[in-house]
């Protein structure tokens, strides 16, 4: 086997042609879905607060402490793994964050 | 319910997914990369200035999303630093997210006890 | 033991594989061999506390379960080799530490199982013990937590990500006896394709296959032909592929009898395992009922089974390194 840079850079090339790429349309689509659901609740939840009279900071903090609550709950149910397996970079919320922590968490239990 | 500004928010939301799905799909940068490059480019926004735009545009659609996380922390930073002086810039950020931090270590830790680590199903 | 050409071994004397033994997990259970393991378990804790722990039930029930169906005792067993996937190698050697035979613990990544068998055989025939046993392991779950994300995290994996297969195989090897016989035994060289795409494994590991394989060829005189079949470890869909061009670019055509164990023990379009099945487990298991039983039955009478392994961890990953592969080859004949 050629050891050169130039024989590396070519079979990274055939490799690139050989991988089947992701269903990137399919994934953006499932992404937008549930990104865009997503949004949408925690913008239903910062509405219902608003109604309450509370102030808009509070109602935005209302939002991201509710949001890490759900998807730590599902977390726990074991659905919202399945969610991310669907919705992709829907994970691209603060919800993540939470995710990342429980699984932590929950190996040092 | 202002439901316009729940369709705005849906759209605006969806859209940031939408630039990370494609992140993920086409270019070989990790999932912890473009995080990361999220939170950094909703902090260089919101401290310009220019993030609270989105924000008014789209209410939640652009605070859930991790940019809207990096739009808080420069925020924060920035209003502490005019309370506090230089010595804010280190306070304000983590101030601001406080309440986002602690609800994700405590819900975080609850989760872990009451349930165990599985396998995903598929 | 006379060495042949580069890189090759030819045993002497006769090496028999005396028994083999295999157990897999449920995702496995619902594949396509499922008939061929010995046992199958429908949950991957197996009743243990943690999947290390349970990983090192599956070593352990398989080790015990190949020295029963040899037929020898326990303490007749002159050598065990063994490795997994986990740091330090820690689910093999917890395992297997109550049968109390020498143990040697080993790390091949995905290429272990035949880099035990070709230890065991060479210990053999270089007349240094009459029974070996070589096992290894590989967990699903274990593997994931150790080299990727957590399970909770809910990741996409790409079409050319693997499936870390959760089953252990285990080999007693004995001097003579009636076969199957380990016939030849090309160790592999350590092969850097360029790679860094962790998840690509198939990719980064052919270029080591196809080392082997023509390294093989080339020291034994010998042709594809000559096998019945030619297995690789976990290469998956993708890595079949590309072994089966670049080989036949070297000039061995493989297309018509050769296989992999990592798209056998899968069912792509039920499953959603993407690339196949991969670790240290899939070659075991898959050798072990599958390939074994048709040895045994005559079906197969000559096989050429080589294993893979990337030679990676999860810091070289992130260092923005590239991903070695290796491959150990071993010919059996009935």
């Amino acid at each position: 086997m050629e050891d050169s840079l130039e024989s590396k850079v070519a079979y990274q090339k055939y490799v690139d042609e050989k991988t089947p790429n992701s269903p990137t349309l399919k994934n953006c689509f499932c992404a937008f879905l549930v990104g865009g659901f997503i949004c949408a609740l925690g913008q239903v939840i910062f509405e219902y607060s608003k109604s309450r009279g509370i102030d808009e900071t509070t109602c935005y903090t209302i939002v991201s402490v509710s949001l890490i609550f759900l998807s730590s709950f599902l977390t726990a149910l074991n659905i919202f793994n399945r969610i991310g397996k669907f919705a992709g970079a829907r994970l691209f919320n603060s919800n993540n964050r939470l995710c990342k922590f429980n699984c932590v968490t929950s190996y040092g239990i | 319910m202002d439901w316009f500004m729940i369709l705005k928010a849906f759209l605006v939301g969806g859209a940031i997914c939408v630039i990370g799905q494609i992140l993920i799909d086409k270019t070989k940068l990790t999932p912890a990369r473009i995080l990361v490059a999220f939170v950094t480019l909703g902090a260089i926004l919101g401290g310009l200035g220019i993030y609270q735009y989105l924000i008014d545009f789209a209410g939640c659609g652009a605070t859930v999303p991790l940019t809207g996380f990096g739009n808080l922390l420069s925020k924060g930073a920035i209003s502490e630093v005019k309370d506090s002086g230089f010595i804010g810039a280190f306070i304000g950020g983590v101030k601001a997210a406080s309440a986002g931090i602690a609800s994700a270590v405590f819900f975080g830790y609850i989760a872990s006890l009451i349930s165990k680590p599985k396998i995903k199903k598929q | 033991m006379k060495k042949i050409g580069k890189q090759t071994y030819k045993i002497d004397g006769d090496v028999s594989i005396l028994s083999t033994a295999c157990i897999a997990g449920p995702k496995e259970k619902a594949g396509p061999l499922s008939k061929f393991f010995d046992q199958t378990v429908d949950d991957e804790f197996w009743g243990e506390e943690t999947w290390e722990k349970a990983e090192s039930k599956f070593i352990k029930e398989t080790a015990e379960l190949a020295i029963n169906k040899s037929g020898l005792p326990t303490n007749s067993i002159d050598f065990c080799f063994a490795g997994d996937l986990i740091n330090q190698c820690t689910t093999s050697s917890f395992g297997l530490m109550n049968l109390n035979i020498p143990y040697f613990g080993v790390f091949g990544a995905c290429s272990t199982f035949v880099e035990t068998n070709l230890l065991g055989s060479s210990m053999i025939d270089g007349g240094f013990a009459q029974n070996v046993l070589c096992a290894c392991s590989s967990h699903f779950c274990s593997a994931e937590k150790q080299f990727r994300f957590p399970l909770e995290l809910g990741n996409q994996r790409p079409p050319s990500a693997q499936w870390t297969v959760t089953a252990a195989g285990a080999s007693v090897l004995i001097k003579d006896g009636n076969g199957p016989f380990i016939r030849t035994l090309t160790p592999g060289k350590i092969v850097d394709m360029g790679i860094k795409d962790a998840a690509n494994m198939g990719a980064a590991m052919a270029g080591a296959a196809l080392d082997t394989l023509v390294t093989h060829f080339n020291d034994t005189g010998r042709t594809p032909d000559y096998y019945d079949m030619i297995f690789t470890g976990d290469l998956g869909y993708i890595g079949k592929d590309i072994l089966i061009d670049l080989s036949r670019e070297s000039g061995f055509d493989i297309s018509n009898n050769y296989d992999d164990c990592g798209v056998l023990i899968f069912d792509k379009k039920t499953q959603d395992t993407h690339s196949g099945g991969s670790g240290c487990g899939c070659v075991a298991s898959v050798f072990g009922g599958y390939i074994y039983n048709q040895l045994k039955s005559g079906q197969l009478k000559k096989i050429l089974l080589i294993a893979t392994g990337a030679l990676t961890n999860a810091l070289t990953t992130q260092q923005g390194q590239t991903i070695p592969g290796i491959a150990h080859a071993i010919s059996i004949e009935v």
